[in-house]
């Protein structure tokens, strides 16, 4: 798990669940470098469980990957639109190439946006921004 | 009798002496197999810490560079001779996982380093061959892609199999007649998965694999793009499976056109395929008559019935999903209900129970 100072407490805080520990750095260190918080989950458990810990702070977005141990993007992405305290969190699902019915599943289970892998950070972070300016 | 005795303990030192050296022998074997492995070991932990050293030097200065707020040379200052291959293999591991502009700034990173690793395309071990081509695919194939198609003439068929997926994953659908002029020599991959891997070259290769297949060409090798047609979905190739199943090709090469029939055919094409769905080749006659089912017309329902009443369980279920696809759902009810031994397949089809 990784998580970031937040001295000024003003910075978006984003969840990331994400196995591959490249790909999280990636993430990680694009987003932190464009102003947000970003608290890092290796498995979809521990995600939920930051998610839902009572005395954390709440979450701007998730970015969820699809294939994650313990728990994998679309159950946590299911457990989180059945909290009332969780589901207005916008979504964002990272699903891999070619798996076109991923994307289906992530959009109506709930998502509001996907990202392909392999994937850009610079389109993430736009994406981010473009959700949290809604 | 001392004579005897002195013989005796000659031959008790003896066997003491050979006991003891075997001994020594098999220590000294040990111990230098031990040295050897702890040695190894050794030199494996230390190589691990030095790359780990690069890698937590790099990948900082990387993430900089790709975020613009550090200049390459920056990053390419502090790779020696000694860590360019390292570094390159480095920066693989980012390569696979960026598109768009990310990734042009790792192969715009590379682009100095790689011609360290040119020399390893000749070099005697296959794997490092192999390794040479596909990180010179992943990380500048634009620059090297003709390097990487020489490969494909490697007389290791691994180099060449590395190279031929290298350029088909790039996307450089020129290279697709050498790629397929090598088709041969990957005999031990699965078709499928070699037909795919020319479908990945895309759209732009489907006329290359059409006129591939009209060649007097390795009939194997020719089924393999019938097949690769059939996953571009090529809407042309109906005419050209056509034309080479008149010519009677071997078993392999007519499935494969059978198959692409049934993804690609039209109403135009449907005779030969009856000529097939009658032949006496089992396997061919399931294929022929599942191709039915979606380009037939109403005069093949019978045809279909008939293929369900056929000697061979396999070409039995096809002919009945055929029917069922064809719009024969009241006939296959009609078998359901009666007494006939095909009852029960019918039964089991419309209830979706054949797959």
């Amino acid at each position: 798990m990784h998580s970031e100072a937040n001295p000024a407490n003003q910075r978006p805080r984003i969840l990331l669940a994400e196995d591959d520990a490249l790909t999280a750095r990636l993430i990680v260190h694009r987003l932190e470098r464009e102003g947000y918080e970003v608290f890092h989950c290796q498995d979809g458990q521990s995600a939920l469980e930051s998610a839902q810990a009572p005395d954390s702070e709440p979450f701007s977005l998730a970015i969820l990957d699809v294939k994650m141990p313990r728990m994998d993007g679309f159950e946590l992405l299911g457990r989180l639109k059945e909290d009332p305290r969780l589901a207005p969190i916008p979504v964002v699902m990272l699903t891999g190439m070619g798996t076109e019915q991923d994307v289906v599943r992530a959009l109506s289970g709930g998502a509001d946006d996907y990202i392909l892998k392999p994937f850009s950070p610079t389109e993430l972070a736009l994406r981010v921004q473009r959700l949290l300016a809604r | 009798m001392w004579s005897g005795g002195t013989s005796s303990v000659w031959a008790s030192e003896a066997l003491i002496g050979v006991v003891l050296w075997s001994t020594l022998v098999i220590v000294g074997v040990v111990a230098y197999l031990a040295a050897s492995a702890f040695a190894m070991r050794f030199r494996n932990v230390i190589r691990a810490r030095r790359y780990s050293s690069y890698e937590a030097t790099w990948e900082p200065l990387l993430l900089e560079v790709m975020a613009g707020s550090l200049p390459i040379s920056d990053l390419l200052n502090t790779v020696t001779p000694r860590s360019s291959r390292h570094f390159l293999r480095f920066l693989v591991r980012y390569a696979r996982l960026l598109v768009g502009n990310d990734n042009l700034t790792i192969t715009d990173i590379a682009a100095p380093v790689l011609p360290g690793i040119l020399g390893d395309l000749q070099a005697r071990s296959a794997s490092r061959r192999a390794l040479a081509v596909q990180t010179l695919a992943t990380l500048g194939i634009d620059e090297h892609g003709a390097r990487i198609a020489r490969a494909l003439d490697d007389p290791s068929p691994l180099v060449s199999m590395v190279a031929a997926r290298s350029l088909a994953g790039s996307h450089h659908p020129e290279y697709i007649v050498r790629v397929l002029s090598n088709l041969h020599r990957y005999s031990e991959w699965n078709s499928r998965f070699l037909a795919s891997m020319l479908a990945s070259l895309g759209v732009e290769v489907a006329p290359a694999l059409r006129s591939f297949l009209l060649t007097e060409g390795n009939p194997i090798d020719r089924a393999v793009a019938a097949e690769a047609l059939g996953l571009l979905t090529d809407p042309v190739a109906g005419d050209i499976a056509v034309k080479v199943l008149t010519g009677s090709p071997n078993r392999e090469l007519a499935a494969a056109l059978l198959r692409l029939l049934r993804t690609v055919g039209g109403p135009e094409h449907v005779s030969i395929v009856r000529t097939y769905a009658s032949g006496r080749d089992h396997t061919l006659r399931a294929l022929a008559l599942s191709a039915l089912g979606t380009i037939g017309d109403a005069s093949d329902i019978e045809v279909l019935e008939l293929g369900m009443f056929d000697a061979d369980p396999w070409v039995a279920i096809n002919a009945a999903r055929a029917l069922l696809e064809a719009g024969g759902r009241e006939r296959l009810h009609e078998i359901a209900q009666s007494e006939l031994p095909q009852s029960t397949l019918a039964q089991e089809m419309i209830a979706g129970g054949v797959t």
